[in-house]
């Protein structure tokens, strides 16, 4: 297990590096000019030239990266060049949101994806292509079409959560949960459809298995047979999947936290984007770098910890 | 030779008249092209020069206003803010004058005010006594002078309006404010509408730089700002101001903005009473509708070409008035406006809307559809068998449609438009100014004469008059005006209008509406030719 973590660390290191000098350079060449995005259509080249040069704008680029390079090591991401906000201020009362709807997506891609898989696996039949259906039809369907169809069913129609907003956990764990569901939801059951073919896949081709009809022989109770023996030797490939699914949420959220108006990185990243805004867009890269970084840690030591070939 | 039509409107007070906002290819824009497609092609019902309004019902006292807005403000500072985001400190930095949503301006902190003299260069102002800024300190006209000439050297996007004004003060309440140049509606310029109106109290001029969506107001608005109960970019609060000189005018207790950038999404926090009054386009015109929601809109943003590149400089065939009058009879109005914009448009050949200043009925028809003129005008100039005009475009707004359906027009009367859209406000505006293109497919918000005189057609005009196009017959009419009394100067504004239409500076094609979504219970949500954007602090309960 020290031997993954310190891996992991050689590797993040440069990757982390890697990502905010490459976004840097990305943003930077985005058209247009942060000072313009300032002060509007009607400033003089002037006036545009002297906030720039106010902001260390007119800094070459590798002199700009260098600083704020310095300044994250020491922990000070800078502030929005756009709205003078400390950088990380943003980015705290941001992370919960994000956070929220990813692990909330996670969970439903996971539990269902893996008790629809299971399912299919067994009963075979019209709940298998009901499945293979879903995940056609998940893959295919636009999240956003998903998430408008949600909130005007459940929010609209059926006044059963709110069509947007979102409210912190430490206000009231009630409304929080409920401003979640919709835009969980909408991330979360397109996802689920990879893991849940993923999972009956695995799922048939353990039951095929020498070992499945030894076990069966033996007069091992079916339910041990299929959690303690076929799931657990299924759920490497699975975990490899919900992995990859969580790296693709990531893209989800800009979307969701755009259709439910949830304050998260997602939009802030696009915002800061197009305003040109580099200490912002560079804050938001290395959240969702570190982030991407240690869920695919622990994916590997989840990984590990059900594939005892792995181990060895 | 002009109408007198205009005539008929309302008197506006001490000779103002009529206002909008200048364009909003401003910086709204430019962070936002979001929120330009909210000003340019705003959809639905298009309201008269009249103005129109939304529900009616008994004012009553308000608990929260939610207000949804497209795109987020890039900083909360009025003296630099981009006149796309007023709405957010216009609630809590009260400024020097307030213009109703009739158009009028009325007192705010001043009491008072008026030309001294003749030729509008000299304003006289009395501020209300015993106003208090929110953090206790008097607003004074020290207070005042100092916001003032923060705002002109703030670098904002209409600090230029003030650019040449000299501010005294004269006791404690007693303002003057001298301007080199004549300027017939400083008062208005000095209302909510304008960054530059919204006085900042001497605690907030002393640290500016803090004016953030992480801080609180520095104003002596009905509301003050606060942070703690906001995340900006995605909704801002604002709670009722207890130092406010006249509680009347605190319509809600708490006015929320939230920043709700898919239309659809607003529509549906509308219907479920999350939002209250929305600024919609086009694409949820019909949706906001059919859910019960009044619309309110005037078709005040105008699109079509200009022909920027009067001289001649690079292309030749645009310096002969003949080719632009053939550009302008080439257009058949009614069709691209039907086909692009549906009932949302309407057709225009000049640059004010019916009723605002400078309009005049006998130029209404003067393009009417000819090719056949087109043609023999280009004949005429030496262009019979056409030419290539390279126009710039944007891709947003709809403005490289409206090239390319312009292009289509052109196309038959042998003039071949080569258009490049660009993907960004920024270098949309860079283009326009460094005479690469000499037409540009854009739009602009209707405004009075003396500020399109400004914005869009002077010599001094940054963006829009991206050649520098100057004519001393406009420039004499356009002083003239500046200086005048307002009945005279209403006739010169026609005159101008006739000399931009005449000699072909432009190829309008139609306005198009900003549309506002309103929920039942909601009051005030107005707009006119004078003040085409409908002002949150007018917003009311209604029972």
């Amino acid at each position: 297990m020290h031997r993954i973590v310190f891996r992991w660390l050689i590797g993040a290191l440069p990757v982390v590096f890697g990502v905010s000098a490459l976004t840097f350079v990305l943003t930077s060449l985005v058209p247009g000019d942060p000072g313009r995005t300032i002060l509007g259509a009607n400033a003089s080249p002037a006036q545009v030239a002297a906030i720039d040069k106010q902001l260390g704008l007119d800094e070459p680029l590798p002199a700009r990266y260098w600083d704020w390079l310095t300044g994250a090591f020491h922990g000070d991401l800078g502030d929005s060049i756009t709205s003078g906000v400390p950088v990380s201020d943003q980015l705290t009362s941001r992370l919960g949101v994000t956070l929220s709807l990813i692990g909330g997506a996670i969970l439903v891609a996971a539990v269902a994806g893996v008790v629809l898989g299971v399912l299919s696996a067994l009963k075979g039949g019209w709940l298998g292509r009901t499945v293979d259906g879903i995940a056609l039809v998940g893959l295919a369907v636009p999240n956003f079409w998903f998430g408008l169809v949600l909130m005007t069913a459940f929010a609209v129609q059926l006044p059963l959560f709110p069509a947007t907003g979102y409210v912190p956990f430490s206000e009231s764990p009630v409304q929080w949960f409920e401003s979640l569901v919709l835009p969980v939801l909408t991330l979360g059951v397109p996802a689920t459809a990879p893991v849940a073919k993923q999972t009956r896949d695995g799922v048939l081709n353990q039951l095929d298995r020498e070992y499945v009809r030894v076990l069966r022989a033996r007069g091992i109770p079916e339910r041990s047979v299929l959690f303690r023996h076929v799931l657990r030797n299924a759920a490497a490939p699975i975990v490899t999947v919900l992995g990859v699914v969580v790296v693709t949420l990531f893209g989800g959220t800009v979307l969701a936290e755009t259709l439910f108006v949830m304050p998260g990185l997602g939009g802030l990243a696009v915002t800061a984007a197009s305003t040109q805004d580099i200490p912002m867009v560079q804050g938001v890269a290395l959240v969702f770098t570190v982030t991407v970084m240690l869920i695919n840690l622990l994916i590997e030591v989840v990984y590990t910890m059900v594939n005892p070939k792995v181990r060895t | 030779m002009t109408s007198h039509n205009a005539s008929a409107r309302p008197a506006a007070p001490r000779g103002l008249h009529r206002i909008s906002r200048v364009s909003r290819l401003g910086l709204a824009a430019l962070t936002t092209v979001l929120s330009l497609t909210v000003a340019a092609c705003g959809g639905g019902t298009g309201g008269t020069a009249a103005g129109s309004g939304s529900s009616s019902g008994t004012k009553v006292a308000g608990d929260t206003l939610t207000v949804a807005e497209q795109q987020s403000p890039p900083s909360m500072n009025p003296g630099r803010l981009d006149l796309g985001f007023v709405d957010f400190t216009m609630l809590s930095y009260e400024s020097l004058f307030y213009l109703s949503p009739e158009g009028k301006v009325e007192p705010a902190l001043a009491k008072s005010w008026k030309y001294v003299g003749t030729g509008n260069t000299e304003l006289s102002v009395t501020l209300r006594s015993g106003v208090k800024f929110a953090d206790g300190t008097p607003v004074t006209a020290d207070a005042v002078k100092a916001s003032l000439e923060y705002a002109k050297k703030a670098q904002g996007n209409q600090a230029h309006y003030l650019t040449d004004a000299t501010i005294t003060t004269s006791g404690d309440l007693g303002l003057i404010i001298k301007l080199a140049k004549a300027n017939p509606i400083l008062p208005t310029l000095l209302t909510q509408s304008y960054g530059i109106g919204q006085i900042i109290s001497p605690k907030g001029l002393a640290a500016a730089s803090k004016l953030t969506p992480t801080a609180t107001s520095q104003g002596a608005g009905p509301y003050i700002y606060e942070p703690s109960d906001s995340v900006a970019g995605d909704h801002y609060t604002y709670t009722a101001n207890p130092n406010y000189y006249d509680k009347a005018k605190q319509n809600y207790k708490k006015i929320v903005i939230k920043i709700v950038q898919n239309g659809q999404t607003a529509i549906n926090a509308m219907k479920t009473g999350q939002v209250d009054v929305y600024k919609g386009d086009y694409t949820s015109a019909s949706s906001a509708k059919s859910a019960g929601m009044s619309t309110v809109g005037l078709p005040v943003i105008l699109q079509g070409l200009s022909l920027i590149d009067r001289g001649g400089e690079v292309s030749k065939p645009l310096g002969d008035v003949r080719v632009r009058q053939a550009i302008n009879y080439a257009i058949d109005r009614e069709a691209v406006t039907k086909a692009l914009l549906g009932s949302s448009g309407t057709p225009t050949v000049q640059t004010v809307i019916k009723g605002g200043d400078g309009y005049s009925e006998d130029l209404a028809d003067h393009y009417a559809y000819n090719p056949t003129k087109a043609k023999e005008l280009l004949k005429e100039a030496g262009y019979a068998d056409g030419f290539e005009l390279p126009v710039l475009a944007a891709t947003f707004v709809g403005f490289d449609t409206m090239a390319q359906a312009i292009a289509g027009q052109l196309e038959k009367v042998g003039i071949k438009v080569k258009v490049t859209a660009v993907t960004s406000i920024t270098s949309f505006v860079e283009n326009q100014t460094n005479r690469k293109y000499p037409a540009v497919s854009g739009g602009f918000t209707e405004a009075p004469m003396y500020l399109q005189g400004l914005d869009l057609f002077m010599p001094g005009s940054k963006v829009f008059n991206g050649f520098g196009s100057t004519s001393p017959e406009l420039t004499e009419l356009f002083d003239k005006a500046a200086a005048a009394e307002p009945a005279a100067r209403a006739d010169l504004d026609r005159q101008m209008q006739e000399y931009l239409v005449k000699n072909a500076w432009f190829a309008p094609v139609a306005f198009t509406p900003v549309n506002y979504y309103v929920r039942p219970g909601i009051g005030g949500v107005k707009v006119s030719a004078g003040a085409p954007f409908a002002s949150p602090l007018a917003f009311y309960a209604t029972k």
